[in-house]
């Protein structure tokens, strides 16, 4: 942001550089055309810049293949911020921030355009004072993040530091490899050129509030932990439910499937933040190196054992919300025949001590009847039930607290209580925290967050490499038992609007539990 | 399309016309927290207690209201979503229109308050007959679904059957079935479907002062010995002008044939009379149903009185419950060979916001019902059969 647009929001860049204001900084977005940098990068950097948190020197050169106009990439981005910014356009303000909009067209692979890059980079380190510090975003298909990491190697505009004065940073978008190879690949290449504190594998998951409180909830609270383990957790549920289809990314989604798309990053990150043990410090080191323990301490799931420890789907045309939809194979750009899934539900162990003989339950799926994400804490039952001659005894569920991430963000407690009158009878009552307040204020979005602390140099919401390989290993055991399972799934098996295929059931049943109702 | 009123006190209101489901649960989020604001001078509650999902089949515009003011009369009782569904299946264009209220109230002197939210949605055309798909994602998660099927079992069974996947107890009012036996019948097949845990009826719970008097009077040692071999049963219900449909009678006959142990598969009908004979392990029992007329404050079918004769030692004993012309009192009549006793008993008003709230407090089966249900149609199938 530049110094004018400080001054029009009314704060002056001492004080923000007394709460930790990022270093002034030139964000180079690749792929600033295309529809991340629309629906989330251009409406989070103005929403920064809105709230006085960008630093007081601040560009953005947008780098992509449209053959584009600087006056164009403004008039782009002002559209992304009318169209998605949580809050209005302030005229003055998007002034500010515009005037640091700059774009240079060209080819990923050409080394001709990255001369450009380069050259407008030291235009504006003169013009604007960025001190040569670099902020560099993959906003592209991974199939291009080769090209543009050779290519940022060959023209002297990536810095040695990760901190101090010249620093340069890379933030990598998902999918961070397709498998345990191509990530080991991916972040050599990436090593090539950055060392891994220059790289943030951003996961989108870990910037939302709730995510984050999982771990305050766990660790700033002194009575949930003693009683976070085996000997009171029956089993833990995480489920992530989309009720939207692949929608326009049948082609991409084809390639991926459930496991890479959803579980691989967003929900190996929440069973890392329920399970980890307490971190020494709250800073990207240590916490990182706690949730990685936890990936490293699942039991993998090889071979014939998908058949025991997974379930998978694919849906079919069904209606979801009052509307009609095609099935999977109906989506644009995929193949009539498709077996990739939309749906995964997995057991999980977690071999340590905390976590021996308790299972984690996944599920994920596109077009389930509603969107939710939540982990429910499963606890166990009292130990010996004085009421059993008054209530039904199966009817008495066992306590659950629930942290839901979206939507209705907040934490639920259920338990026992007398309903009043007599004879005595027990029902169960949830205890309900909604993020109300925050949900008022109208919370940062993901990106505004991971956006900031990339800024800062604060890596703790993002993957490091060692993590990414943990999760692929977990995710490729499980692929490749797949690929050998035969017969091959009678895909669609599952109704749009419905919660996902009978196969996902009977892997709760065989244990004697079922799914959670979202 | 969308109009927000308030916030006003604790209560706020929301409608739109042609809506999808995230933006229902988006503007009841809303109101949730402006109703819950409202009510402290603007300060925000960040908690909440909830009991249950309410889904409510209504089957045209008035028995929707109606269904929105029991539901109101009852909020203390049970913070809760109620979902009021109308359905128009035959409308040319698929659409939802929602309207939406929250409501919390603060008790007097106390820092508790209770919140409700209620949607009522009318859904036409093609979506009407997916109605799960409208109704699950509107559901507060991993709360209890009880549905209240408000008008006749028949004839709708696709929207019960789209809806009863997530339901966990189906209360349902036989009253208003058109025909006791096919809807008895209904209930007795839907009580033994998952993932239902259970199935009520507020005719049933119309019943409960009458089963308790019964009860009471019967297990009394002076009257016990008489009524332990029952031979004589007589029930009067309602018919103001048009034909009654006994089914509360018959569900009150079902109830003493579980309580006393009659074998309601051995029934045999009794002369011109109308009434009938049940098999019972000391001796058969006569019966007699039969439609009283000059009951204009009662609504067809509502039980006017019921008589229990017995014999013990030799001697003939009996005890007879009916109205008064008092809707809030019932006079009790007793003979015995030394006495004859009579008095009258207050009961609670047949509210029928109260009985929803007693069906609600139950959170397993009511195995009473189900015993009283299923031999009130054992006896209804015989005597359909005898014909």
């Amino acid at each position: 942001m530049s110094a004018q647009a400080t001054t029009a929001a009314g704060a002056l860049p001492e004080m923000l550089t007394s709460e930790g204001a990022p270093d002034p900084c030139a964000m180079v977005i690749f792929g600033a055309s295309g529809d991340l940098a629309h629906r989330m990068l251009l409406p989070a950097l103005y929403n920064l810049a809105l709230d006085r948190r960008l630093p007081p020197r601040f560009v953005v050169v947008g780098f992509a293949r449209s053959d584009w106009s600087e006056k164009e990439f403004r008039r782009q981005a002002l559209e992304s911020v009318k169209e998605f910014s949580r809050r209005p356009v302030d005229p003055a303000v998007w002034e500010s921030f515009a005037n640091g909009l700059t774009y240079v067209a060209g080819e990923y692979h050409d080394p001709e355009s990255h001369r450009r890059l380069a050259s407008t980079l030291q235009r504006l380190e003169q013009k604007a004072g960025t001190g040569g510090n670099h902020l560099y975003y993959l906003a592209v298909p991974p199939s291009s993040y080769p090209l543009i990491i050779e290519q940022l190697g060959h023209h002297g505009i990536v810095g040695a530091h990760e901190q101090g004065p010249g620093w340069s940073r890379v933030i990598v978008e998902k999918p961070f490899g397709s498998d345990l190879e191509s990530a080991r690949a991916l972040n050599q290449q990436l090593h090539s050129v950055f060392k891994e504190e220059q790289v943030y594998r951003i996961d989108h998951y870990l910037g939302k509030e709730t995510v984050q409180n999982i771990l305050v909830f766990r660790f700033a609270n002194g009575i949930f932990e003693p009683i976070w383990n085996r000997r009171y957790v029956d089993h833990v549920q995480i489920a992530v439910a989309e009720s939207v289809g692949v929608e326009r990314r049948g082609s991409y989604y084809e390639e991926a499937g459930a496991l890479r798309d959803m579980v691989q990053n967003h929900m190996m990150q929440l069973l890392s933040l329920v399970a980890m043990e307490p971190p020494i410090a709250f800073d990207a080191r240590s916490v990182r190196d706690e949730k990685v323990k936890v990936l490293h301490a699942a039991r993998r799931i090889r071979g014939a054992e998908v058949a025991s420890y997974t379930a998978r789907g694919q849906y079919g045309p069904g209606w979801v919300a009052g509307q009609e939809v095609p099935g999977y194979r109906q989506e644009p750009e995929v193949p009539p025949h498709s077996l990739t899934e939309t749906f995964v539900a997995l057991k999980l162990y977690i071999d340590n001590w905390r976590w021996a003989d308790v299972p984690f339950y996944l599920r994920t799926g596109k077009r389930l009847p509603k969107r939710s994400t939540e982990v429910a804490i499963h606890f166990k039952r009292a130990p010996h039930l004085l009421f059993r001659n008054i209530v039904d005894v199966p009817s008495m569920e066992p306590n659950i607290l629930t942290m839901r991430i979206q939507p209705n963000e907040g934490i639920s407690l259920k338990f026992h209580a007398k309903a009043p009158g007599s004879p005595i009878r027990i029902r169960p009552v949830n205890m309900d925290f909604l993020y109300g307040a925050s949900f008022l204020v109208d919370a940062p979005s993901a990106y505004e967050t991971l956006l900031l602390d990339a800024l800062r140099g604060d890596s703790t919401l993002f993957t490091r490499s060692d993590e990414v390989e943990a999760a692929w290993a977990i995710m490729t055991d499980i692929q490749e038992g797949w690929n050998r399972q035969r017969p091959t799934p009678a895909f669609p098996d599952y109704e749009a609007g419905t919660w996902g295929p009978e196969e996902a059931d009977r892997l709760m049943e065989r244990d004697g539990r079922q799914w959670r109702r979202l | 399309m969308a109009k927000a009123v308030g916030p006003e006190q604790a209560s706020l209101t929301w409608s739109g016309r042609a809506v999808d489901t995230g933006r229902i649960e988006s503007e009841l989020l809303r109101l949730r927290y402006e109703a819950a604001g409202g009510t402290r001078g603007g300060e925000t509650f960040a908690i909440r207690t909830s009991l249950l999902n309410l889904v409510v089949h209504a089957a045209d515009e008035k028995a929707a209201r109606r269904a929105s003011q029991v539901i109101a009369g009852m909020p203390s009782h049970h913070p809760s979503r109620s979902i009021i569904v109308v359905t128009k299946p035959s409308a040319a264009q698929s659409r939802i229109d929602a309207e939406l209220s929250a409501h919390c109230h603060v008790s007097p002197g106390l820092e508790q308050q209770v919140c409700c939210e209620e949607v009522v949605l009318r859904v036409r055309g093609r979506a009407a007959e997916h109605l799960h798909s409208i109704i699950i994602p509107l559901l507060v998660s991993d709360l209890p679904v009880y549905m209240w099927w408000t008008g006749p079992l028949l004839g709708l069974t696709h929207v019960l059957e789209e809806v009863q996947g997530s339901a966990d107890r189906l209360i349902a009012d036989s009253a208003r079935f058109a025909d006791a036996a096919s809807g008895l019948g209904q209930l007795v097949q839907l009580s033994g479907e998952r993932p239902l845990r259970g199935i009520g009826d507020l005719n049933w719970d119309r019943l409960t002062p009458w089963r308790q008097l019964l009860m009471q009077h019967w297990q009394a040692p002076n009257l016990r010995p008489y009524l332990e071999k029952v031979d004589a049963v007589e029930i009067a219900f309602a018919e103001s002008g048009h034909q009654a449909q006994p089914s509360q009678a018959f569900l009150l006959l079902g109830w003493l044939a579980a309580r006393f142990g009659w074998n309601t598969e051995k029934i045999s009908r009794a002369g011109p009379g109308g009434g009938f004979t049940i098999d019972a392990a000391k001796g058969a029992v006569s019966v007699r149903m039969a439609p009283a007329a000059g009951c204009p404050d009662l609504e067809p079918g509502w039980l006017v009185s019921v008589l229990l004769r017995g014999r013990g030692k030799g001697e003939r004993a009996s005890l007879s419950i009916g109205r008064t012309g008092d809707p809030m009192h019932l006079a009790v009549r007793i003979e015995e060979p030394e006495r004859v006793l009579e008095g009258r008993v207050r009961i609670e008003a047949c509210d029928e916001g109260e009985m929803l709230a007693q069906e609600l407090d139950m959170v397993g089966r009511d195995l009473q019902y189900e015993h009283a249900l299923g031999r009130a149609l054992a006896i209804l199938r015989a005597l359909a059969g005898g014909r």
